[in-house]
């Protein structure tokens, strides 16, 4: 028992930098995966061709893109494994409860997901330096935002991004956790629902709702979308995970 | 049907990349502590400034950029360009913008040779117009488009076409071999979401190639008999 109290907001900050500490293989994981998209996109950067009686033109194209991609998952599965038992055993380190854990790691993830989106962001630049030194072909520069509003917005979609996805995860994780069938059965439920929403509507429903997210061209509305989602996803991390076993 | 081999794929990549995670997880708790893990951080996190900072400060030389841009939309490939003035009509002066050169020769002969020296796996457009029967000049004209990626022109890299006339009856066409290799940057799918001159295409596909292409346009003296191979694609006009 412990002698000393502590507020719940003192607590979720004690737990939210020991995560920092004990998750930073978390970090080294991002690195790795980051550092094998750049090399990806710098040596296998996507190429197309065509020619006529004229002029034969071979386009190589660079982007950051493998990265992001790599991101994405690694945000994703790094969620999903913070809810695995290695991770929760951690925890028992404090005092704690549910509700001060899930906040814990809801911050670590907002903390992940900055860290993520912000790097695989600037190592696009790391990208065109390293080609500026090593390819000596003509540039024909059409790959960069033209105007600083469509740059902000970018970095912050794919913050938002990363958000998203780190709460998608999380709530996975969860219910991963309650049961070890959904381990088969969420994949097996995500085939049967993208095949749902491809018969239904003429496969309308699955464009509908991909359509929800990234056909939005304002960045305000997008960020209400994406948080508003976020949030409900984390809601229900919190319910789902206040029905999982106590440890006694 | 929904195409199940790239879910399987997405789920196998995802599968390896956990394994991946757990070897790494695993080494960087034997081999590293956190505090290491957060300076490696940050180094790699300057790393990627001082990228950011040398592309600003240190940009392409502008000798190897081009930016240039070209409206695409209304340029007219050259084969429709070939419809339209042997099909519906339209005088050829209508095209003078993608003129690129021209040439006069003196010619006196009853035949007139065409020989083209370029890709023969490609019918190249050849109008011919007969003129008055004083007039013993052949006039060629060449007809270019041009050729751009993700609208940018890429004229300046491009040797124009070349006709001689040899021997007095066979006209040379040199269409010389242009191979051009481009580096462009294709702008992040996230990035386009929110511009305004994005194109979808380009978001799936990189930035969109127009290739350019050659019309040639030949007045010859009423009554001279043209001999020519026949992969040049040839129409007469009055």
């Amino acid at each position: 028992m412990s002698l000393t109290k502590i507020g719940f907001s003192d607590l979720v900050r004690r737990q939210y930098l020991f995560k920092l500490r004990a998750y930073s293989g978390v970090f080294t994981t991002l690195m790795v995966l980051q550092a094998l998209g750049i090399l990806f996109s710098v040596l296998g950067g996507n190429s197309s061709g065509t020619w006529s009686t004229k002029v034969e033109i071979t386009v190589s194209f660079y982007s950051a893109e493998q990265v992001i991609m790599f991101t994405m998952l690694w945000i994703f599965i790094s969620a999903i494994l913070i809810t695995t038992k290695a991770y929760r055993e951690d925890d028992f380190t404090f005092v704690t409860n549910r509700k001060s854990n899930n906040l814990a790691n809801g911050l670590f993830l907002i903390t992940a997901s900055l860290i993520g989106g912000l790097t695989s962001y600037l190592s696009g630049f790391l990208i065109k330096v390293i080609m500026r030194f090593f390819n000596g072909n003509y540039l024909a520069v059409s790959g960069l935002p033209s105007t600083w509003f469509e740059l902000f917005s970018g970095i912050v979609a794919l913050l938002l991004l990363m958000l998203l996805l780190s709460m998608l995860g999380y709530l996975i994780g969860n219910i991963v956790q309650l049961h070890k069938v959904f381990i088969v059965l969420l994949p097996v439920l995500f085939i049967g629902f993208l095949s749902l929403a491809n018969n239904l509507g003429d496969g309308k429903l699955g464009t509908n709702i991909f359509s929800f997210y990234f056909a939005e061209a304002s960045i305000l509305i997008f960020t209400v979308k994406v948080i508003t989602t976020s949030t409900l996803l984390f809601i229900f991390s919190l319910i789902i995970s206040s029905r999982q076993e106590v440890r006694l | 049907m929904i195409a199940i081999l790239p879910i399987f794929i997405m789920l196998l990549i995802i599968g390896i990349l956990i394994m991946l995670y757990r070897i790494i997880i695993i080494s960087n708790r034997k081999f590293i502590t956190s505090n290491q893990v957060y300076v490696i951080l940050s180094g790699y996190f300057i790393l990627l400034l001082v990228s950011l900072g040398i592309f600003i400060v240190n940009p392409y030389p502008e000798s190897s950029v081009l930016s240039e841009k070209l409206d695409t939309e209304n340029i007219p490939g050259m084969y429709s360009m070939f419809y339209d003035v042997t099909e519906e009509g339209i005088p050829i002066d209508e095209f003078e913008d993608y003129k690129e050169n021209e040439w006069k020769f003196e010619f006196s002969g009853e035949t007139l040779q065409l020989q083209f020296s370029g890709d023969e796996t490609y019918d190249l457009p050849i109008i011919i117009q007969r003129k008055g029967l004083m007039d013993e000049t052949l006039e060629v004209v060449v007809y270019s488009s041009p050729s751009s990626v993700g609208n940018i022109d890429l004229s300046s890299m491009i040797r124009p076409s070349e006709v001689r006339l040899l021997g007095g009856n066979v006209l040379e066409i040199n269409e010389p071999s242009n191979s051009i290799d481009v580096v462009s940057f294709k702008q992040e799918f996230i990035f386009n979401q929110f511009s305004k001159d994005a194109n979808e295409d380009e978001v799936f596909f990189g930035p969109r190639i127009e290739i350019g292409e050659s019309l040639v346009y030949i007045r010859i003296p009423n009554g001279v008999q043209i001999d020519a191979v026949d992969y040049l694609e040839i129409e007469y006009v009055n």
